[in-house]
């Protein structure tokens, strides 16, 4: 029998197996404090440069891998994350250029934008962040139930429609409907804030 | 509605179906181009981004909870919110640990996959090798890329990581987790069999595509051609050209799919020019074709008037049986799809028949997916009709649906022929089936 590769993926950055066997062990725990505080906030980056959730699981993957082989040039002085953001913007664009796979129309040029406007209301967002806690508070019980199945238990539309009785389109409208709602309640928190 | 979201509705429409998975790529370049150099329409972006991204994080942070968990009272909430900041902390403890078992496991792991990788063809020629004498080798996991398996019997399949497979003969594959499509176009390839942890697939000569997820569910979508299922319990079904069918986990029996996983689909799209050389392939960025009308078509004359092609769940032979009682007439013809028309002047919904147009009441599944207007001649005297599919639309006309009513029609005009003049359509994802 025949066989052929036909594709392969390269990932960036990776190591060779000469890497691996130089490698001498090194203690996890410096990294792992610094890492484990800024990882949510690294992958809301990720996400919002690729909003597809497997395509940022697998950047947050790599990154995870690059973060730990460059921890060494990290100066402490520095603000972790934002070191972190940085190199995962440099892995979604060595993935981008090698693999174009993303989201259509997501080239370079258009993350690089989001990475600078991301970057710009960097603050503003952590904001958004705590007053979303608050605001999902504020949700009926359905509309939890149905967050509940949708992000946690991470249900398809499908399953979550035949489980709610109804169609997938009711569930990816009413989806909607939350996250619009999830929205206004943070608009009005932050109009609040800044009249108070 | 706030004034950002009333303003940028179509932009928050379009965000919501790459959230979920469900946007075409002409809807995703869409999204691209509205955000494009646009500081507001970015802003609202990355907002709602941003809440996507932290209750799928939220999700992936705590060990999944059950609705009945969620269904308490809402003095519970009012706890939960008051030891908000606990669990943050014990959010952040668990994440740490997670990432430290999942660091080591990478970090333990990476040495073999580059290993593997780098030497991949060398392994899977030796396969080849060890074919030829061995009636069996071992599991394989294929972690990155694609690999394409020729057997001696001409039967190409193609395995998309993240497969676990077992090649189990000359014409024979287990797939037990993963994707694989197969092209089997060759007499000896026919009886090509793909086991899977559901029941098994046998070719009849085909393009087919099987998935098996993580809880050993399978799916199986027909390109072209015809496979036969087994399930468990040996009972046979077929299963044609555009029909797709799943297995769960749970059940021993195939049973007709609404839907294909939009990971199926992605790696079809991917795949098409690799994987099915020669296949008329329109994106969805292009929804209008010219439809090149035969002798046969035209020998009632030219169509003087646009026309629409209707879904119909019921199939088009088994719903008209009283007006067109010859069931050969609709030979050739696709299943579902019909040519419509509306009469203004009877305001009826008409099915155009050899020279009379017969009414018919529209049903609640029934949708249009494309306008086809009047017949044109071209200046070499061909006749042919400018058909525009509906992706990006949606409505009602004269009581039928019409367009992308739940962002994900997917249609492709002569899927498997050299050039799109066949004016044939296959639904991949058959979300109005009933």
């Amino acid at each position: 029998m025949y066989t052929r590769n036909i594709t392969r993926q390269n990932y960036p950055m990776s190591q060779t197996p000469d890497d691996k066997e130089v490698m001498p062990p090194r203690d996890h725990s410096p990294f792992m404090r610094y890492y484990s505080v800024a990882y949510p906030h690294v992958y809301r980056y990720v996400f919002s440069l690729i909003p597809r959730k497997s395509d940022a699981d697998e950047v947050m993957q790599e990154t995870s891998v690059v973060l730990w082989q460059k921890f060494e040039e990290f100066q402490p002085d520095r603000d972790f994350t934002r070191w972190a953001c940085g190199i995962s913007r440099l892995v979604v664009m060595e993935v981008l250029r090698k693999q174009r796979r993303f989201i259509n129309g997501f080239d370079e040029q258009l993350i690089k934008e989001l990475s600078i406007r991301r970057e710009e209301r960097y603050e503003l967002l952590e904001l958004r962040q705590e007053f979303l806690e608050e605001c999902k508070e504020q949700l009926d019980q359905q509309d939890l139930n149905l967050l509940d199945l949708y992000y946690n238990s991470q249900e398809s539309a499908q399953d979550a429609a035949e489980k709610k009785g109804c169609t997938r389109r009711n569930i990816y409208q009413r989806l909607g409907t939350i996250r619009k709602l999830l929205f206004q309640c943070i608009e009005r928190k932050m109009s609040e804030g800044c009249e108070g | 509605m706030s004034r950002l979201l009333k303003k940028h509705a179509r932009l928050v429409k379009l965000v919501f179906q790459v959230m979920d998975e469900t946007a075409t790529a002409a809807q995703e370049q869409e999204l691209a181009d509205l955000i494009r150099k646009d500081p507001e329409a970015q802003t609202v972006y990355l907002e709602l981004i941003d809440i996507h991204s932290n209750l799928v994080l939220s999700a992936s942070l705590i060990p999944a909870t059950s609705s009945d968990a969620l269904s308490q009272t809402s003095e519970i909430r009012k706890r939960r919110k008051a030891s908000a900041k606990k669990r943050v902390n014990k959010k952040i403890l668990l994440l740490a640990t997670t990432c430290l078992i999942l660091t080591c496991s990478m970090l333990s792991y990476i040495g073999y996959r580059v290993y593997s990788k780098s030497s991949e063809t060398a392994q899977t020629e030796m396969i080849a090798q060890e074919k030829a004498t061995l009636p069996q080798v071992e599991q394989r996991m294929l972690e990155d890329g694609n690999l394409e398996l020729s057997f001696p019997t001409g039967v190409k399949v193609l395995i998309a990581s993240e497969s676990q497979f077992q090649v189990t003969g000359n014409n024979s594959l287990s797939l037990m987790q993963g994707m694989l499509f197969a092209r089997v176009t060759t007499p000896a390839g026919k009886g090509f069999t793909v086991d899977t942890p559901r029941g098994s697939i046998v070719d009849l000569g085909t393009v087919f595509g099987i998935e098996v997820d993580e809880t050993k569910s399978a799916a199986v979508q027909v390109f072209k051609g015809e496979v036969e299922l087994v399930d468990s319990a040996g009972d046979k079904i077929s299963l044609l050209e555009g029909e797709n069918m799943f297995a769960e986990a749970s059940a021993n029996h195939w049973q007709p799919s609404e839907n294909v996983s939009p990971r199926f689909l992605t790696a079809v799209q991917g795949l098409n020019e690799t994987f099915f050389p020669g296949i008329s392939y329109l994106r969805r960025t292009k929804v209008t074709f010219i439809y090149h009308a035969d002798a046969g078509e035209l020998q009632n004359g030219p169509v003087q008037s646009p026309s629409y092609i209707m879904f119909s769940a019921t199939s088009v032979a088994e719903r008209f049986r009283e007006a067109v009682p010859n069931p050969n007439h609709w030979n050739g013809q696709a299943k579902h799809f019909v040519e419509v028309r509306f009469n203004e002047s009877t305001s009826k919904w008409q099915l155009p028949f050899k020279n009379q147009s017969i009414d018919f009441t529209p049903v609640d599944s029934d949708v249009l997916i494309a306008q086809a207007a009047a017949h044109e001649k071209n200046e070499a005297g061909e006749w042919s009709r400018r058909v525009t599919l509906w992706e990006e639309e949606s409505g009602t006309m004269h009581g039928i649906r019409f367009g992308d009513q739940m962002h994900e029609l997917s249609i492709r005009p002569d899927w498997f022929s050299d050039k799109p003049d066949m004016g044939d359509f296959m639904m991949i994802k058959n979300i109005y089936y009933p």
